[in-house]
């Protein structure tokens, strides 16, 4: 009995080698557009996506150029937007380090565990749709549904909040251009500057917060600056979402 | 230093060598086509002492001259090129310096697209090349999947075209490369590109690409981010190459026969040994003369093929280089100018060009040193410029300055002293110190006796024609002996001698200077006889001994004089002529420097104004000496002779 486990233990081995020897999947992906490339973990060179879906290793990267591309494992899912580098480091775990991604938790229940890494936060996901961007203007994180926590990686940080601009602040803003007309490029340069002066006020310096929906946070070094959705961040997750939708 | 500048001249020159160095540093940062050339003819020459050998993990196979002769002329059928890649399967990498973008037969096609499937293969493709083609998709997806992806605040050269392979040909390779290099502005090929941004991806160079996979390493291109003091850089893991703003570093040039260059045509011998590629990097590239990319580099004219193998084996065995930045390079131009600058206090002009010659040659043999020794590149061609400019500049500030000041002694010495020595004042201004000093001299008065009794019945005209037809010949006698006019006083000449110049005779030379002083007095009185003027008589007091001499006065008006005891006795001397009944009084410290030469005879003591004690004087019997101007002497004896 005991040499038929032995046995038992060693067949189970044999035909479990070549399946150790491939990767576990941590995610899959599932569709894409335009110029797509896998680098797997510890290649140098990269590869085009092939047959869909095709299974993500942990630590392999998504690299898209005019292209994008999706991902999922079940509980997260992740549009890649063009010239992003995505790289997936576990089950629902994964690092934007370049360009932007919409991430989505499918349900409130499968949210545990969720982690997504920027170069200067962790988000530890609670709610259910959010945009992740890693641009020249810093790094920033939209919050479309939910609440997510932010926690710098990089120490605390001061989080200023801005609010809307207001018709007096305008007449202000007319005496002070006349007063530093003189080294000002433009006046449109030097009401985007008042404004920023004027509509950021500091709140404290964080480690971590939580970001409710509706509201971004841009972090550019050792500042963060919570607002109200942008323009252009809607415009992405518009875009991404519909393309998500249709694949 | 040869004569040392003036405040303002040194000060002027300091800021022409301050802008030459701030023009170099410049002209070394822009690099102007013709200067850049100038300069990299120097430089280039470290070329020829490049000590090491290429990697022998490189091999080059060549479509050569030996190749094109066996198997006909290129462009061949694909399926012996397929036959080829196919004999170096054991390699780590291939790396193609070719590109296939035009169809062929395509089974011929196919079977090359296969061949380099079954090895790791890194195709090549042509920015701007002669057959440009929006890719397809599958070439799209190649070039995304060969692209550089870890890369920061480079300020890489862009292209919107591009020469690929055809699809057949791309569905076999693992990766893309460009194939590109561009010249210098001298159109010299020295420097290889990192990468391209082509259709706003960052495309590596072959080099780059083949070495990611040799070494199984990413590389990470960083840029310096416009910061002057910062290189941008390439690495692979532990190994670094520097790279100018563009993205190209500086090749390490090798002599093209140290290369592991194998023909094509090899690969079909029957003692072909396919081993010999195991974990090697095989490079396919042509050198056939006609059909090859030739470049003209510093070694002269070099395969194409071999950029990109030196490429990988600068960076394999660490041979790169690494260029010298603008800061850096003004730190070693300000460093030679102040070498410059130190030279000109040397006062002798051959040292001088030899120390110049010297500090260059020290410069081409410092860039020579930090070439083979740390792999830094010093355009030493800059540093030479500086040198030669800079020498060029301080000799000709110091000839100018030479020049004024030469034409100042001129000046403030012609009305004093004879052209001859005003010449050697000019060649020898060391000798002169103009500042005051305390030395020997000899100093003559002499006046007119009765002057003003004869100017009281002549015109003023005729005075001062009178007057010229004196001083004239008197001032003559006493330049003719080597004398300094110091003044006239009215009728009266001061003249020194042995000053401002060393005279080594100079009591001797007043001596005789007197001496002619009264036969031009005879002549004088002649011609005045003539005119039917009254003659006249000169008094001569002499003296010697110390006195303070030099450029004496006032900031408004100051003249070469002597000032002392020695003076005031000589003046007080000629006074005494008149009372003693002589023409020349000598002092006794005159007399016992001239008894044994010049005849002379004693007067006894003599009280003079301003001297307590009385003084021996004599007579220098002048009319038993020769007339310096005829030869001829006025008595053999003087009665009053002793």
């Amino acid at each position: 009995m005991r040499l038929q486990n032995v046995f038992l233990v060693i067949l189970l081995s044999i035909l479990s080698g070549p399946a150790l020897a491939k990767c576990q999947s941590v995610a899959k992906l599932v569709a894409f557009e335009g110029q797509v490339s896998i680098k797997p973990n510890s290649k140098v060179l990269k590869t085009s996506p092939g047959v869909l879906p095709r299974s993500l290793c942990a630590g392999d990267e998504i690299h898209t150029l005019e292209g994008r591309a999706l991902t999922d494992d079940g509980r997260l899912s992740v549009a890649i937007d063009s010239f992003s580098l995505a790289i997936f480091t576990g089950v629902s775990k994964a690092e934007l380090n370049k360009g932007q991604a919409l991430f989505e938790v499918h349900k409130r229940t499968a949210q545990k565990g969720v982690e997504v890494k920027t170069r200067l936060s962790v988000i530890g996901v609670k709610g259910t749709r959010f945009l992740v961007g890693d641009k020249d203007e810093g790094v920033s994180v939209v919050l479309d549904q939910g609440v997510v926590d932010i926690t710098s990686t990089q120490g605390p940080i001061g989080l200023y909040r801005e609010t809307e601009v207001s018709k007096p602040v305008e007449d202000d803003f007319e005496s002070y251009a006349r007063r530093h007309a003189e080294g000002i490029a433009s006046e449109k340069n030097a009401f985007e500057q008042y404004k920023t002066e004027v509509q950021r006020e500091f709140v404290a310096y964080v480690e971590s917060l939580t970001l409710e929906a509706g509201k971004e946070l841009v972090t550019q070094g050792r500042i963060a600056v919570e607002r109200k959705i942008s323009g252009d961040a809607a415009q992405a997750i518009k875009s991404l979402r519909a393309w998500q939708d249709k694949n | 230093m040869p004569l040392p500048l003036t405040r303002r001249e040194f000060t002027h020159l300091a800021s022409a060598l301050v802008s030459l160095g701030l023009l170099l540093t410049l002209l070394f940062h822009w690099q102007p086509g013709p200067i850049a050339a100038l300069a990299s003819a120097i430089s280039d020459t470290y070329y020829r002492f490049n000590p090491h050998t290429p990697s022998r993990d490189i091999i080059f196979v060549a479509v050569d001259h030996q190749a094109v002769k066996q198997f006909g002329r290129w462009p061949w059928p694909r399926q012996r090129i397929a036959a080829g890649i196919e004999k170096c399967r054991a390699a780590s990498v291939i790396a193609l310096d070719m590109v296939f973008s035009e169809p062929t037969e395509p089974e011929q096609d196919k079977a090359l697209g296969a061949a380099l499937a079954q090895a790791t293969t890194i195709g090549g493709f042509l920015l701007n090349g002669i057959r440009n083609l929006r890719p397809d998709e599958a070439g799209m997806n190649l070039l995304a999947n060969s692209s550089l992806t870890d890369f920061q605040d480079v300020r890489l050269i862009e292209s919107e075209e591009v020469e690929l392979s055809i699809s057949d040909v791309l569905a076999g390779q693992a990766a893309l490369a460009s194939l590109n290099t561009l010249p210098d502005k001298d159109e010299r090929f020295r420097h290889y590109p990192a990468a391209f941004v082509l259709l706003g991806s960052v495309q590596p160079s072959l080099g780059v690409q083949t070495m990611q996979v040799f070494l199984d390493s990413q590389a990470s291109l960083r840029g310096n981010d416009g910061d002057l003091l910062k290189t941008a850089k390439l690495r692979f893991a532990e190994r670094v190459v520097h790279l100018d703003q563009r993205g190209f570093t500086r090749l390490n040039f090798y002599p093209e026969d140290r290369f592991h260059t194998l023909s094509f045509a090899q690969l079909f011998a029957p003692d072909f040994q396919p081993d010999q590629f195991q974990g090697k990097v095989v490079l396919f590239g042509i050198t056939e003369a006609g059909i090859a990319d030739v470049r003209a580099t510093p070694l002269g004219q070099y395969p194409g093929p071999l950029m990109h193998a030196t490429f990988m084996a600068n960076l394999l065995d660490g041979h790169g280089l690494q260029e010298l930045e603008a800061p850096t390079m003004a730190g070693v131009l300000f460093l030679v100018l102040s070498s410059v600058l130190a030279i000109m206090l040397i006062r002798q002009i051959l040292l001088r060009a030899l120390l110049y010659l010297g500090l260059a040659s020290a410069v081409y043999l410092l860039g020579l040193l930090l070439y083979r020794q740390a792999g830094i590149w010093l355009e030493s061609g800059y540093a030479i410029t500086a040198v030669a400019i800079a020498a060029m500049t301080i000799e000709t500030t110091l000839l100018s300055h030479s020049r004024k000041h030469a034409e100042k002694l001129r000046l403030a010495f012609s009305t004093y002293l004879p052209p001859g020595l005003v010449n050697r004042i000019v060649e020898n201004p060391d000798q002169l110190k103009l500042g005051g000093e305390k030395k020997e001299i000899s100093v003559l008065f002499s006046d007119i006796r009765g002057f003003t009794s004869m100017s009281e019945g002549v015109s003023p005209e005729r005075l001062a024609e009178i007057m010229a037809q004196y001083f004239q010949p008197m001032t003559e006698a006493i330049f003719d002996q080597g004398g300094t006019l110091d003044k006239y006083i009215g009728d009266a000449i001061m003249a020194l001698f042995n000053a401002p110049l060393d005279q080594p005779d100079h009591v001797l030379a007043a001596c005789r200077a007197a001496v002619a002083m009264q036969y031009a007095q005879i002549r004088i009185n002649e011609s005045l006889g003539k005119a039917g003027a009254t003659a006249m008589k000169t008094g001569i007091g002499i003296n010697c001994g110390a006195a303070i001499v030099g450029n004496l006065g006032s900031s408004i008006r100051f003249n070469y004089t002597a000032i002392g005891d020695t003076v005031n006795l000589a003046s007080r001397l000629e006074s005494a002529t008149k009372k003693l009944g002589v023409d020349i009084v000598i002092s006794e410290s005159v007399y016992l420097r001239v008894n044994s030469a010049l005849p002379c005879r004693a007067l006894g003591d003599v009280h003079v104004a301003g001297k307590e004690q009385a003084q021996k004087v004599y007579e220098l019997c002048w009319q038993m000496i020769a007339d310096p101007f005829t030869g001829k002497i006025l008595h053999a004896t003087s009665p009053d002779f002793s």
